[in-house]
């Protein structure tokens, strides 16, 4: 995560992601003497927002090593992306360029250790070298030697840093119940993922699997509708049709995928529902986030017919309307996402369909 | 009695070196394999009038006393103070190049007066000069961890420009900047090895040096380490609770 320069209308600059210097002024001479030294690239054409914004660096190098290690980092808007020669910058909200290297980290660890990966654990180095995941990959995929080196490091490190009387045990027995965690077998914590074309019926199923299961849901369509302005004499389904892709238009499948996630307490941790998959991209950016290794993807089916008549039953569309909504870019991908499914369920099954991927997924 | 509060230096080589020969060269200085030398200014103008201001007439290495500056910087080296003896050129009550350059709110200082200030919120060749600075300490500032954190001090008792420039609101808002208040301090010659206390590193310099000791290369032990960080509230620079503690030194 790097820290960024925006300006202000009036020509004046100021930092951004920096911890208790957000908004702080930074003169032009200092800009540029960042520049000129390699320490800041001068990037352009973002819209600045009211919320902290960071970026994320990828390396060409790191980006390589890491799709090899089966960790990909999640698809980077384009919009919100720039490429330089060593590498790209994503610049978004701080807590989103966060979520992503923390989900990055926590992926990474499982991985190194149940593959006793140590190339990966030394990438974890790449990224954030002091934390316990990162430590405790590198402790447990090294040999003796090395693991007694490192330890006597990351003591000097800890005492350094406020805990005087830390020791290479208290080290060894933090990292030994990471390691165990990871490799016990312990209760599900899938990440179910739904999707379906309009009126499909992924939005009940993936409601009864939640009850069911009593997990967390979240839904693209309720943050949606939480976040855009419903006028009264519009269809809801067209207008939020418009504001999702209005909004991966502008910050892109990422960004609006991580707002959804924001949902889930324990993101990296829980069992939880995502229903409403309507882009590839999003899926990518969803399966890449928690992990692939927890997510399973379920397509819900619903004739044709079916669907139509509930368009006009429930939602009071006309033909013309329903037309534009199954028109609509949102659904354009959704037949590629279908052949990605994990599941395929009978959206006119509702409960039956939902008890049965309940017990198949053992959540 | 002698002082306490440590030095800071933010360590910047010329912009022609990569980043990673920097910390690389920084690594050598800790060993005592090379020489902190006097860097090239920011603002040279700025600091070539402070300079001559103040008599300054061969290159000197600049730290600020409790304090690490900049907050984007992403390498700082916490000095023993006992490295002014025999080495020390001069104080100047504030950053001398920011009153010459008059950036921020020292262009509150009006042209004609900047000389004339400099001069008097310097003190050239005195080794005695921490009495002034203790003074100082004792009536402005709570504590020395209020100086060493940043705090505005309460300048009621201050007769010098400082005032003027502190009391005014900053020219692009925010907060006063702490360099208005804090003391520079200037060495005539490099410090000695031993007198390096701490190396204090950005996230991504932490990740260097990570790197460089992957490789064999390893700080001395009796260099304490810090770093920075990054969390969901962003990068964390130079300014930890340990950071401070470590410039405020064991006195009071």
């Amino acid at each position: 995560m790097v820290g960024l320069v925006l300006g202000r209308d009036d020509g004046t600059l100021y930092t951004s992601g920096v911890a208790g210097a957000d908004r702080k002024s930074i003169s032009r001479d200092e800009l540029e003497d960042l520049i000129r030294r390699g320490d800041a690239f001068n990037i352009e054409g973002f819209q600045a927002t009211t919320e902290p914004l960071a970026a994320l660096w990828v390396g060409h190098e790191f980006d390589a090593k890491t799709n090899n290690a089966g960790v990909p980092v999640p698809p980077l808007p384009p919009q919100s992306t720039e490429q330089v020669a060593e590498g790209r910058l994503w610049v978004a909200p701080v807590r989103h360029v966060w979520l992503v290297i923390d989900s990055w980290i926590v992926q990474s660890f499982r991985r190194a250790v149940l593959g006793q990966n140590a190339d990966l654990a030394a990438l974890m180095s790449w990224v954030m070298p002091q934390r316990i995941e990162t430590r405790a990959a590198r402790w447990y995929t090294s040999d003796k030697k090395t693991r007694e080196k490192e330890l006597e490091w990351w003591v000097r490190l800890d005492r350094g840093s406020g805990h005087p009387r830390v020791t290479t045990g208290d080290l060894v027995a933090s990292f030994d119940r990471l390691v165990d965690d990871v490799k016990k077998p312990k209760k599900n914590a899938k990440v179910v993922g739904f999707s379906a074309l309009a009126k499909g019926g992924d939005k009940e199923i993936a409601t009864s699997v939640a009850n069911q299961a009593q997990l967390t849901r979240v839904s693209f369509g309720h943050w949606l509708q939480s976040n855009a302005r419903l006028p009264q004499n519009e269809p809801p389904r067209l207008v939020l049709q418009a504001r999702g892709n209005e909004i991966i238009r502008e910050r892109g499948e990422l960004f609006l995928s991580l707002e959804v996630l924001r949902g889930v307490d324990n993101l990296l941790q829980d069992a939880f529902v995502i229903e409403g998959i309507r882009h590839l991209n999003v899926l990518e950016s969803v399966r890449s986030v928690v992990g692939p290794d927890r997510f399973v993807l379920a397509f819900v089916e619903r004739p044709l017919k079916d669907r139509v008549e509930r368009l006009q039953r429930e939602e009071r569309l006309t033909k013309e309307q329903v037309r534009q909504v199954m028109n609509d870019p949102t659904e354009q991908q959704i037949p590629e996402i279908r052949k990605l499914a994990n599941y395929t369920l009978d959206g006119n099954e509702g409960e039956a369909e939902a008890t049965r991927l309940v017990r198949q997924l053992g959540i | 009695m002698p002082l306490t509060i440590r030095l800071g230096h933010a360590y910047r080589s010329d912009a022609k070196t990569s980043s990673d020969d920097e910390l690389a060269q920084v690594v050598r200085i800790l060993c005592g394999e090379a020489d902190l030398q006097p860097r090239t200014p920011r603002e040279t103008k700025a600091v070539s009038d402070a300079e001559t201001a103040i008599g300054i007439t061969s290159p000197v290495i600049y730290a600020f006393v409790g304090c690490l500056h900049p907050d984007l910087g992403r390498i700082g080296l916490v000095i023993s103070p006992e490295c002014l003896d025999g080495r020390l050129q001069g104080v100047t009550k504030c950053d001398s190049g920011g009153l010459a350059g008059r950036i921020g709110s020292f262009s509150y200082v009006q042209e004609d007066e900047k000389k004339d200030a400099l001069v008097a919120l310097s003190i050239n060749e005195d080794p005695e000069w921490h009495s002034v600075f203790d003074d100082e300490m004792g009536r402005s500032y709570q504590s020395t961890l209020a100086y060493v954190t940043g705090e505005t001090p309460d300048y009621a008792s201050w007769t010098d420009i400082r005032v003027r420039c502190i009391s005014k609101p900053p020219p692009h808002g925010g907060p006063p900047d702490r360099r208005l208040w804090t003391w520079e301090v200037r060495l005539s010659a490099p410090p000695e090895a031993h007198h390096y206390e701490a190396l204090i590193l950005s996230h991504e310099a932490l990740k260097q040096l990570e790197s460089l000791r992957l490789r064999g290369r390893e700080v001395p032990s009796d260099v304490t380490v810090l770093f920075g960080t990054i969390s969901a509230t962003g990068v964390h620079y130079f300014s930890g609770e340990e950071v401070f503690q470590l410039l405020k030194g064991p006195g009071p």
